[in-house]
């Protein structure tokens, strides 16, 4: 009896061990996953008003939620639920036709009702990304045909509202009194390329699943996850995600693995926020002091290590196609910095500027904010001290929290505060959002509130409501020049940053140009998931190479030795049982 | 006081390895700005460098020369403890003494302020303290020693109350002799052993806490610091920079050294004062 029993407990050993054996095989053979690192995980639940307004929270939600119209790596704005769209100057409105074939992941399928509820959801719920003060409201004038009625021209109106608001499903949303405490399960039904699967804020994960009867085809891969690493470049080298930001320091060293690397376009700004309230850096021949005095290679070769480059100080990146050729520059020189301070009353004393006495001494406000808002400790705090200290400005540097240096900047408690933003390679209204202070938004840190200027007010008003393309490039690049010239902020460098990616995945990741949406540098764009175009054809020959070189490495696993294992069990269990048989 | 505790420290060997490190580690201190072989704020070199004669340790991410920062930095911990013990000893023996001689109210008001310090956890308080208020070195100085004073109140205060007790206590009393000549004839240096314990136990804290608070990146950035050191050091980690063992190293080992060494001391001290803790400890019969 007790040796049956011990051969039933091997036969169901061994069975375990086949399972198991047998498992990866089929899994690998069958599902195309791809895993994505990110150091911080929590950017919130993936729904457009439960998602963190920062670049990454807004990622998390693109894939599962449309916007009408989009951008890819080249390009923009291109079709996304919008098929095409049209407008009419005289009426000045925009009627866009829906692809006809959408659903939303519910199966309910998307109309143009959706697209009218959602902007008249989100006039009564202001939504963090888009503020629809511009547009009057919208009218259905079909089952996939809806007329966008402004409130006044608005050129920014493609990027800003057509390619960032997230269209809503009217017959889940049409209940939701406060967006804000709604996380039922159909606050994740979006009509995106993914299905939302899961999200844990403890441990910082996503999953999604692929959309099937998504309107531009499947997703080329069945799961896209995001996993919390402490360590993502460590995690890609070990296999564990697909693709990770790794440091610069490291991207040639990584590239070399058989990593493919890619370089962002420089759409995130380093810049110096300036109190130019108080004296004297009310003055303008002070702050262009400031900029004879400010080396920014400096800045680059030191704090970034050559991965980076100085930037335009006209605000918008000089690699955007927004960027003004002729924008005023103030090339490295503290004997002009010095010459322009004593123009203004100050008399060099041992190495200082004194006035009345007085030394001529500036707070300078340093936080722990880094690249994307990722906390990182930096040096530029000490580099603009020392360069500042050259030209006879005493400075006190204080680190403090970045939310109190937030704090102090709006409230104008500072001298200067090194920040930085992104958007800068998008469109050009970024240059009115950093200037004024929008009327009804959140006042941000970055923000210069700068009034003194009526030329500059004029050219960003033009900015916002020329609607004449070419006319509307003049007023940019105007504004760039006398940006640069009255200097609310002072622009430092913008920092390269490097993303790997496994090409065994078999997706091509890109940045996209201007940025995602409203300009987030992340290339994590969803239009590298779905197989549309030439590229769709290389990605799917692609994937099919990988799904068979799994395949492959699936029958190579060791299959071989796991039976031999499994058939010496079985024998030994039927000796036992046999032996067990011939006792009384 | 029936002790020789100069005596008895020099025979403790723990002591005097504590006091030799001390010494050592507080001398280069001092001479950091003799010693050190470049201005550990000019960046002027490249990055990355590794050791070699013109740079002892190599050079950082900005390209400071790291054993200059290791020395400047040094400086600071030590500037830092003593500074923090002595006021902390300064505020608890104040407190501590007149709660026990005056009493009452007053004792009462002191003791129960120690008790509710007692429970604030201290680097919360210094973190909060360090984030919304300018954090120069001075106050994160007085911020700490203002938290740290309990202990050695509630200590000096039981000793005291203990000694007015005794009896050339209560004869100096009936002979007229007025509190202050008590207090400073004998219940004073009757509280050494405390002091001393007390001053080593606080520097030690207050080393440990400044490079703590300065590795968490809420200490005052241009100050050169062994938390600073190192939270940038724990950037660079991954093996393809190879700084670890003179970057990241340096002043781990520095900071160990500084904490053993006090620790050390504080050992030898109450084992020499307290007799239940001698190794060699014959009861009397």
């Amino acid at each position: 009896m007790r040796r049956i029993l011990i051969a039933s407990l091997i036969l169901i050993a061994s069975a375990i061990i086949c399972l198991c054996l047998l498992t990866p095989a089929i899994s690998a053979a069958a599902e195309r996953e791809v895993r994505i690192a990110d150091k911080a995980g929590d950017w919130g639940n993936p729904s457009p008003y439960l998602a963190y307004s920062r670049g990454p929270g807004y990622v998390r939600m693109h894939f599962i939620f449309d916007t009408l119209v989009w951008k890819n790596e080249t390009t923009g704005p291109i079709p996304l639920l919008a098929e095409d769209w049209e407008y009419s100057p005289e009426e000045d409105v925009y009627v866009f036709n829906l692809a006809e074939n959408a659903k939303w992941h519910d199966g309910e399928p998307v109309t143009a009702d959706d697209v009218a509820f959602t902007i008249a959801y989100m006039k009564e719920h202001p939504y963090g990304w888009t503020v629809l003060d511009s547009v009057d409201r919208a009218e259905v004038i079909g089952p996939h045909t809806v007329k966008i009625y402004m409130s006044g021209p608005y050129a920014p109106f493609m990027e800003d509202i057509g390619g960032t608001m997230p269209i809503l499903p009217e017959h889940i949303w049409k209940d939701v009194a406060n967006p804000m405490d709604f996380v039922e399960a159909g606050a994740f039904i979006g009509c995106g390329p993914f299905k939302y699967a899961d999200f844990s804020k403890e441990h910082g994960t996503y999953r999604y699943e692929a959309f099937d009867e998504y309107y531009l085809g499947r997703p080329i891969i069945d799961r896209l996850i995001y996993v919390k690493a402490g360590d993502p470049q460590m995690a890609l080298q070990h296999g564990e995600v697909d693709f990770a930001d790794v440091k610069p320091d490291m991207a040639d060293t990584i590239g070399g693995l058989g990593f493919v690397v890619i370089e962002g376009p420089h759409y995130w700004n380093k810049n110096l926020m300036i109190n130019h309230n108080r004296e004297p850096l009310d003055n303008i021949v002070f702050r262009q002091a400031l900029c004879y005095a400010i080396n920014q290679s400096e800045f680059v070769d030191k704090s970034l290590r050559g991965h980076g480059k100085p930037a335009s100080y006209g605000l918008i990146s000089s690699e955007s196609v927004w960027a003004s050729p002729n924008v005023p520059d103030y090339p490295y020189n503290p004997d002009k910095a010095k010459e322009m301070i004593s123009t203004l009353g100050y008399v060099w004393e041992d190495g200082v500027f004194t006035k009345d006495g007085k030394p001529l001494q500036l707070q300078v406000l340093v936080s722990m904010i880094g690249v994307g808002g990722q906390p990182t400790p930096d040096r530029d705090g000490e580099i603009l001290k020392n360069q500042l200290e050259k030209v006879g400005i005493r400075i006190d540097l204080t680190s403090l929290d970045t939310k109190v240096v937030d704090t102090k900047v709006i409230n104008w408690d500072f001298d200067l505060a090194i920040s930085g933003h992104g958007g800068i390679g998008g469109d050009p209204k970024i240059l009115y959002e950093k200037v004024v202070q929008v009327p009804g938004a959140k006042t941000s840190p970055n923000t210069a509130r700068y009034n003194k200027s009526e030329e500059l007010n004029e050219l960003l008003d033009d900015l916002m409501h020329e609607m004449d393309p070419e006319k509307r490039l003049a007023a940019v690049h105007e504004s760039q020049n006398v940006y640069a010239r009255e200097l609310p902020a002072i622009s430092l460098y913008y920092p390269t940053w490097y993303y790997a990616y496994s090409p065994d995945a078999g997706v091509e990741w890109f940045y996209t140009t201007g940025g995602i949406a409203k300009g987030i540098p992340i290339p994590q764009n969803k239009i590298a998931l779905i197989g549309d175009g030439a590229m769709s054809g290389e990605i799917a020959e692609a994937t099919e190479t990988t799904a068979t070189e799994t395949g492959t490495a699936a029958e190579a696993t060791p299959i071989a030795p796991g039976l031999a294992v499994i058939a010496i069990l079985t024998a030994f269990a039927i000796v036992q049982m046999k032996r067990s048989n011939r006792k009384p | 006081m029936h002790i020789k505790p100069f005596q008895e420290f020099a025979k403790d060997k723990i002591g005097v390895a504590g006091l030799v490190l001390i010494l050592f580690l507080f001398t280069t201190a001092i001479l950091a700005p003799v010693i050190a072989p470049h201005d550990p704020w000019d960046y002027s070199a490249s990055a990355f460098q590794p050791p070699s004669r013109e740079h002892l340790l190599g050079t950082n991410d900005i390209g400071y020369d790291i054993f200059s920062e290791l020395l400047w930095a040094l400086r600071t911990s030590i500037l830092f403890g003593i500074a923090v013990a002595t006021i902390t000893c300064t505020i608890g023996i104040v407190l501590g003494v007149s709660a026990a001689l005056i009493g009452g109210m007053y004792d009462m008001i002191v003791m129960r302020l120690a008790d509710a310090l007692l429970a604030i956890p201290t680097i919360m308080v210094l973190i909060l303290i360090a984030a919304y208020f300018k954090p120069s070195t001075t106050v994160l100085i007085i911020a700490l020693s203002l938290v740290l004073w309990q202990t050695i109140a509630r200590g000096m205060r039981a000793q005291t109350l203990s000694l007015k007790t005794k009896l050339y206590v209560k004869a100096a009393k009936n002979t007229g002799a007025p509190t202050s000549y008590i207090m400073y004839k004998h219940i004073m240096p009757e509280l050494f052993p405390l002091y001393a314990m007390g001053f080593v136990t606080k520097a030690r804290i207050a080393v440990f806490m400044e490079a703590g608070l300065s590795f968490l990146g809420i200490f005052d950035p241009t100050t050169k610091s062994l938390g600073i050191m190192m939270s940038y050091a724990m950037r660079y980690l991954d093996p393809c920079f190879g700084v670890w063992f003179n970057w990241l190293l340096p002043p781990v080992v520095a900071l160990s050294l500084l904490i053993i060494s006090l620790g050390l001391i504080s050992y030898a001290i109450e084992e020499i004062f307290d007799p239940r803790l001698r190794r060699n400890n014959v009861t009397p019969i």
